[in-house]
């Protein structure tokens, strides 16, 4: 296991901010200043976010507290220093960094205190650390108490760390429980008009998702006899095992387990129906409040679905996936549809992140690699496109104290420096190229595209659909900012607002800078993600259209990027790979196959191309591992040059266009379906 | 076994006996004693951190040694669900001890006999929890009760505590009744052709297994000894005395009359259902009945409740519905999972007797001079008028609502998980569900206090702002933290069935 | 001949009376009486199955409740005569302070 350069690493990130808010909490209490009852006295005064007079309390609260969210920003980042991208090792589902304690133990029942972080949950981790660090900064000039709020976004933000960390189901739980009180205050206190309405609606939907998962918790320790999430995710380990016998024996209760979890998951997410919390808990939340909601927490129902939903009910997720991707669809084109009719941008910008978040769980849903893996990116560029809206939106109240789209417009003469970051932010939730959005959306619209899932429900027309919903947030979006930024100043109170101060640059231009760093460079940002993406969603599970050729470009893929690794394949479709030599325990070294989730038998893997099945059923066998991958004298398609540097998520256009047209008659079947080869000329 | 060792079984429970007849003959006699109150409260103190003494060693030695033993010729039975229970008990009596000097100061209610009802109550309750016979129940119930009867009408002068006395008083005499009557019917339905009958539980426990199908007599005799359980633990449909008990007792007494006489009915109850676990299949489905309906029964009645005292007291009725969830999930034939719920009935007791104490300390904390904190509104702005109280109870609210990281949680927590190895888990999602309700209106009493702002922002002085009732809720807060996070610690109350003279 | 069964039925009647008793009548005290009824008939049940089993646990049980009937008197009675001293009336349709 790679070693951090500091011990224990997850434990500490975890319980930083922790500690930073119990010394908070002895610090003496700022002076509150009065609310800024403002908005109309004076039209043509300038609505500067004023200079507070110097009140050493509030300093000494803000540096505090920012030193704290700063720290844990800077341990986050050597995590992601020290995290590697290619480390695996099976037995512990690639997890870097494991921490194990025995926590509690009662009679013979053991929870462990186990964190650890993958390639999913390691970026998770810098964007949660990443956005309090700047909720922190922009809430430096709240006006009335200040150390509460600050309190509470540390709080918050430990919970946070600790969900993504956990790997044990109670300690999940907890963390995840923990986490909703925090918010719960943040949105009561200092929130809006109907801020209590929200912060209850917000508190009772979570809680009511979660305390049914924690039945299907105590649910699952009954039948496997462990809450460790490694054990129960691989179905070689004893207890993975007996999760994986009580799902074939009893299907009905499997099923009831798998949806207790994942409507914990949807109403986090959230999904259509469940969605109907986020807009008002969204408009209502303070902005910094907004943004770590936004952020963050939505985040945390997609992390479930790859973390826990996908490993641990493999077979009731593959058939239940329909629903999941036609909730999604809805998801996708209902939210546009909303959100381009809101009077509120705030409520606009909620409904957006329905849309977003639905097609992040049509990518993880249409259970392809491509697809997940443009999931995880759009994750984490959802995390911070929309902060990056809430925040401007958050500007514009601080400057006029309302949200309403009505009352602005023409503020690009007024505010040039805001609009452009304003425009950053539509562009790069529109997913223009160039921009992280389209990062993260392509991919996921091509996982869609192939996947077998999306086909059963509609043939193509589903992705379609789902592909409509790009137009549809252009549709918003850029109507938004017309009417916001664009045309002349209607309004007289709008002609002197104040542009960008310090602290809102600092707080939106590390946020820009990333949104095109990852859309320009998103290997840097993929790499650390790849392994992930194949533990979660192995080869075998892969629910690719047989229909077309694709998988034999991925397959090809696969290869180049598993040579590159110096890896040999053994045989493609088995959980691990052999390395040469072969370092690791036991468990990774031998290439078993595991039984298919999908049911039955053993999927035939994929023969090499130049390997012609024979006529008739799929292969019972996997062809002879004496054929090395490298030699492949019978493709006709020449491993093009960059493309086989990418890792096998990312899919770029087809590789070498010239060479899939020459077209071998390379035979090409799916792990499912089993079919007799197709050619394709 | 002699005089001595008999007496020896009982010791916590004769100590406290003891200081409750000293306190009592003291201060009747003596004017110097009288004079200062300190006296009473402070010997009260004593008699009971010495009767924990005592029944911590016992607890140890019982642990070591891994058998129960009988004493009085089989009437009591000192295991180690018996000795677990004492300590609940006596906590529960330490912290309403506590609590009680400075407020009855301000409502000028300092007697003497308020620490001696006290002491002899909680004498009943734990001579509930080591009754091994059903007469011995009887007359503990009534030591328990016929003590609290007087301490809620204690404000003699006021026409609620009088109301509140008179109608606990009557409801109670007639719970009383039917347990009496109860045990009669029991006494002779136990009996069949081979042998007589038996008021001995341990006997009763004996002859269910052996013999046949119960006879009608006998089931008649459950069914009103359950009736007359249920009232004492306040369950649906038998909860009618609660709210307007609670809400006119003087608040002290409500606070102790929530924990402890909660504490020695459940007791009770699962002495009860442990002994005739044998012929559950008649029995159970009524209790799980009665958990269903307290559990929702109390939480929907608490949500539209403006009064804070009813508001919690609807919300102990909810409580004893999870307890009885914890009560069905003993009864069953599995040895394990009789075990994980008996440990998980007393973790979550301590748990609930805790947060209790904590939560109404918090209410005396906040009273003023002559007058009780009363309705919600009452509540309104705390946090910025006293941010220690509205803190506290901040978290005293969640651990009653389950919400992690406090011991209310893993309470809940391990109920769930021995009802789910009892095999009953329709009843673990009912429990779930009940939950989600119950948050609403412990969310309503934190939104109240923290998120609005408070009418005339003034500083409230504290009447009764003294050190005992800051300590009952530092000691509350801190057991609840520190126990949510590390429930190991308290594995000697999860391991309470380790030595149960039933078999189910 | 009277047997045992005369006399178990005798005291579910008596109790049944004490229980339509105590829910109909409005004296506090009269519900008290009906009240010793209730315990009274269980008092009976017992000492008839103690002759019945040729046991002499029957009648112990019986002091012991006595014992506590008579305790539960005084308090009771004590409450009555308090509420009497302020209210000047004592039929519990007037002491309705608090209602649900």
């Amino acid at each position: 296991m790679p070693q951090s350069p500091i011990p224990n690493i997850l434990s500490l990130l975890t319980f930083l901010p922790l500690v930073g808010a119990i010394v908070l909490l002895f610090l003496k209490r700022p002076q509150d200043l009065p609310e800024y009852h403002g908005g109309h006295a004076e039209h043509d005064a300038p609505h500067a976010p004023e200079k507070h007079p110097a009140d050493p309390a509030r300093t000494t609260v803000n540096l505090v507290a920012a030193f704290f969210a700063g720290m844990t920003f800077l341990l986050s980042l050597v995590l992601f220093g020290a995290f590697r991208s290619d480390y695996v090792e099976s037995l512990t589902r690639n997890m870097q960094f494991l921490e194990t304690a025995n926590w509690i133990q009662v009679g013979n029942i053991t929870i462990q205190y186990q964190m650890g972080v993958d390639g999913v949950s390691v970026l998770l981790i810098v964007l949660t650390t990443f956005l309090s660090l700047l909720c922190v900064l922009y809430s430096f000039h709240t006006r009335q108490r200040l150390k509460e709020f600050m309190v509470f976004l540390l709080l918050l933000e430990t919970g946070m760390i600790g969900v993504f960390c956990a790997l044990d189901l109670v300690l999940f739980y907890v963390f995840w429980e923990a986490m909703l009180i925090p918010m719960y205050f943040l949105i009561g206190i200092f929130g809006h008009e109907r801020r209590i309405y929200a912060a209850v609606k917000f508190f009772l939907y979570t809680f009511a998702g979660s305390i049914l998962m924690l039945v299907a918790i105590v649910w699952i320790y009954q039948v496997a006899g462990t809450f460790d999430v490694l054990s129960l995710s691989n179905p070689q380990t004893p207890e993975g095992k007996k999760l994986a016998e009580y799902g074939l024996r009893h299907p009905q209760a499997m099923l009831w387990l798998f949806a207790a979890f994942s409507l914990a998951f949807m109403i986090k997410v959230p999904m259509f129906p469940f969605h109907t919390w986020l807009p008002d808990a969204h408009v209502e939340a303070p902005t910094a409040g907004s943004v770590i909601l936004a952020g963050v927490l939505l985040k945390m129902g997609t992390y479930g679905f790859v973390r826990f939903c996908l490993p641990m009910f493999p077979k009731q997720a593959e058939e239940t996936a329909w629903i999941f991707i036609t909730l999604a669809i809805i998801g996708i084109v209902y939210g546009s549809i909303v959100a381009a009719v809101q009077p509120d941008a705030k409520k606009l910008v909620a409904y957006s992140s329905v849309a977003h978040l639905g097609f992040v769980v049509l990518g993880i849903f249409s259970f392809t690699q491509v697809g997940l893996m443009g999931a995880l990116i759009q994750n984490i560029n959802h995390g911070i496109s929309t902060p990056m809206l809430f925040f401007i939106v958050g500007m514009l109240y601080e400057r006029r104290h309302t949200r309403m789209i009505s009352e602005f417009g023409g503020l690009k003469l007024v505010v040039p420096m805001m609009s452009t970051m304003l425009l950053i932010a539509v562009l790069s939730s529109i997913a223009v190229p160039f921009f992280n959005g389209f990062v993260g959306e392509f991919p996921i619209l091509v996982g869609s595209w192939i996947s077998r899932k999306t086909y059963d429900i509609g043939g193509y027309g589903t992705t379609a659909l789902a592909a409509t919903g790009m137009i549809l947030s252009a549709v918003y979006m850029l109507w938004w900012f017309q009417r916001l930024m664009l045309g002349p100043i209607s309004r007289p109170e709008n002609r002197h607002l104040p542009d960008l101060s310090r602290i809102e640059w600092t707080v939106l231009a590390p946020l820009a800078g990333l949104v095109f760093w990852i859309g320009l460079g998103s290997h840097f940002w993929t790499q650390r993600m790849d392994v992930a993406v194949e533990m979660i969603l192995p080869q075998h599970m892969e629910a690719v259209n047989p229909d077309l050729p694709i998988q034999q470009v991925l397959d090809q893929q696969r290869i180049e990027t598993l040579k590159r690794r110096g890896v040999v394949p053994m045989e493609l479709g088995t959980e691990s790979t052999r390395r040469v030599p072969p370092v690791q325990a036991p468990g990774a070294s031998t290439p078993v196959v595991p039984p298919g989730p999908m049911g039955g038998s053993v999927p035939p893997s994929p023969p090499f191309p130049g390997v012609p099945p024979p006529a008739g059923a799929g292969q019972a066998t996997p062809p002879a591992p004496g054929v090395p991958g490298g030699a492949e004298p019978d493709n006709g398609a020449p491993p093009a040059g960059p493309p086989s540097e990418l890792p096998p998520g990312s899919f770029r256009g087809a590789p070498g266009s010239g060479a899939a047209p020459s077209g071998p008659d390379t035979p090409v079947s799916g792990p499912s379906s089993g079919n007799t080869a197709e050619e394709n000329r | 076994m002699n005089y001595a060792a008999n007496l020896m079984s009982i010791m916590p429970v004769l100590i406290v006996l003891a200081t409750g007849m000293i306190v009592l003959l003291g201060d009747a006699c003596s004017a110097q004693w009288r004079a200062r109150r300190w006296y009473t409260w402070g010997f009260s103190l004593f008699g009971v951190l010495m009767a924990l003494v005592q029944a911590g060693n016992q607890l140890q030695t019982q642990m070591a040694t891994t058998f129960s033993e009988t004493a009085f010729a089989g009437s009591i039975v000192t295991d180690s669900f018996t000795l677990t229970c004492y300590v609940i008990l006596l906590i529960t009596a330490l912290l309403a001890i506590l609590l009680a000097m400075t407020y009855l100061e301000n409502r000028n209610l300092n007697l003497g006999e308020y620490y001696a009802l006290v002491l002899f109550s909680t004498a009943g309750g734990m001579l509930m929890a080591c009754s091994n016979d059903l007469i011995v129940l009887f007359v503990s119930v009534e030591i328990l009760s016929v003590a609290l009867y007087v301490l809620s009408g204690f404000a003699r002068t006021e026409e609620k505590s009088e109301e509140a006395a008179l109608k606990y008083f009557l409801l109670g005499a007639f719970a009383s009744g039917f347990l009496l009557y109860g045990i009669a019917l029991v006494y002779g339905g136990s009996a069949t052709a081979n042998h007589a009958g038996t008021t001995n539980l341990a006997d009763l426990n004996l002859y269910l297994i052996n013999d046949g199908r119960p006879s009608v007599l006998l089931m008649c005799g459950i069914a009103l000894l359950f009736v007359g359980l249920a009232f004492k633990a306040a369950l649906v449909p038998f909860h009618m005395w609660t709210p307007d008990v609670y809400e006119g007792a003087p608040t002290s007494v409500t606070a102790y009359m929530a924990a402890g006489a909660k504490i020695g009915a459940f007791a009770a109850l699962m002495r009860v259902c442990s002994a005739l676990a044998p012929i559950g299949e008649y029995w159970l489905p009524a209790v799980q009945t009665l958990a269903v309906l307290t559990m929702f029964g109390g939480n929907i009645l608490a949500v539209v409740q403006d009064n804070v005292k009813r508001m919690l007291a609807y919300s102990s009725i909810a409580h004893a519905g999870y307890l009885l969830v914890a009560v069905s999930a003993a009864s069953v034939r599995n040895e394990q999972a009789h075990n994980a719920a008996m440990g998980a009935m007393a973790f979550y007791l301590m748990a609930y007797a805790v947060m209790t104490m904590g939560a109404f300390g918090v209410l005396i904390y906040l009273s003023r001079k002559g007058r009780d904190l009363q309705t919600i509104e009452d509540l309104r702005g705390l946090a910025r008028t006293d941010t220690f109280a509205a803190y506290a109870m901040l978290v005293f609210m969640l651990s009653l609502g389950g919400i992690p990281p406090t011991m209310g949680f893993m309470g809940k927590w391990f109920i769930f998980s021995a009802t789910l190895q009892a095999g009953q888990v329709w009843l673990a999602i009912v429990m779930a569900l009940a939950s989600i309700i119950s948050i609403y209106y412990y969310l309503k009493i934190v939104w109240m206090m923290c998120f609005q702002e408070p009418e005339r922002p003034e500083v409230v002085e504290h009447a009764v702002a003294s050190g005992g009732v800051r300590a009952t809720i530092v000691l509350s807060l801190a057991t609840m933290l520190v126990f949510g996070i590390l429930p190991g610690a308290l594995g000697i109350l999860l391991n309470a069935a380790e030595t149960t003279v039933f078999r189910p | 001949m009277i047997t045992t069964e005369h006399y178990l039925v005798l005291s579910a009647i008596l109790f049944t009376v004490g229980t339509i008793g105590v829910l109909v009548k409005r004296n506090p005290i009269v519900i008290f009486m009906c009240i010793e009824l209730m315990l009274n008939a269980a008092n009976l049940t017992l000492v008839a199955l103690g002759r019945h089993f040729g046991q002499v646990n029957g009648q112990m049980y019986v002091i012991f409740a006595l014992a506590v009937a008579a305790a539960e008197v005084s308090v009771g009675l004590g409450i009555i005569v308090a509420i009497f001293r302020t209210k000047e009336t004592i039929n519990i349709d007037e002491v309705n302070l608090m209602k649900f």
